[in-house]
């Protein structure tokens, strides 16, 4: 691929908002602003445009494959930082706890990300575009949609997380399904 | 005016609660049917039709994404040795 920001490296550009999203689910919710996940994205961009021109990427699969791999490296190091260079954290037994849980859940997803890649063309677009339009979501309903459909969380416990009513919970969920219904439209 | 948008907010409230309680009844292990939730509260029916639409739609496009962030069983029992950062495929 090029070094022309029009041209194929755009494709790259393209796996930011789906390496957030990855990002944000492979951590323990406990570890939200913890870590800096634009900037563990930002430098997963860096060394993916780096590393590109040195290797032959047969196809989209392979470089989603490639970039969880960078991804997850990256994710790792953040933690092991935030394990070693900030004692007073290791201090609060839930953080140490999340941080190991999520530090375990990265080798695991690492190990898998090894073997061949499961997609195809058409699934891998759709994640990107999933991740996209998800992106453009106010936070509160991108958070209430993710904790619901990708960590499996109930009703109650959204609700205390942010903090609001069951109602106002399901508000959440139904409107940020309605803003993704339009952007969606094109993979009915 | 002032009087429609009123009854209007009050409606989308009434939609969420309801929504809210099919999620409570997921929640408790109830295998609700979205159909019969929907003809129980009829005067909503057209909200909560399009939520269950939307939902089953969002289920189904998110498939891709949540395999890829998933870790199949058998890599749980992996045990990574060292830090050695590798990017080879």
């Amino acid at each position: 691929m090029s070094g022309d920001p029009g041209g194929e490296d755009r494709n790259l550009e393209d796996y930011r908002e789906y390496l957030r999203l990855l990002a944000q689910l492979q951590l323990d919710g406990r570890l939200k602003g913890k870590i800096d996940l634009s900037g563990v994205v930002q430098q997963t961009m860096l060394e993916a445009y780096q590393e590109l021109p040195n290797y032959q990427l047969q196809d989209t699969d392979y470089l989603a494959a490639w970039l969880r791999r960078i991804l997850a490296n990256n994710l790792t190091d953040e933690i092991r930082k935030l394990k070693t260079g900030k004692r007073d954290l290791s201090r609060e037994r839930s953080l140490d706890a999340a941080l190991q849980q999520s530090s375990n859940r990265l080798q695991a997803w690492l190990a898998a990300g090894q073997s061949s890649p499961s997609g195809h063309l058409q699934r891998q677009e759709q994640a990107l575009h999933l991740s996209r339009a998800l992106a453009e979501l106010p936070d509160a309903q991108r958070e209430a949609l993710v904790l619901r459909h990708f960590h499996d969380r109930s009703l109650a416990q959204i609700a205390q997380h942010l903090g609001r009513s069951h109602a106002a919970v399901a508000g959440l969920l139904k409107r940020g399904l309605q803003s993704l219904r339009n952007q969606l439209r094109e993979w009915k | 005016m002032p009087s429609e948008a009123n009854d209007s907010a009050a409606r989308d409230r009434r939609v969420d609660e309801v929504i809210a309680a099919y999620l409570e009844a997921v929640d408790a292990g109830e295998t609700p049917d979205p159909s019969e939730f929907i003809a129980k509260h009829g005067g909503l029916a057209e909200e909560l039709a399009a939520f269950f639409a939307d939902r089953d739609q969002f289920a189904r496009l998110a498939e891709p994404l949540q395999a890829a962030a998933a870790i199949p069983d058998r890599a749980r029992c992996v045990l990574i040795r060292g830090q050695n950062r590798s990017y080879h495929v």
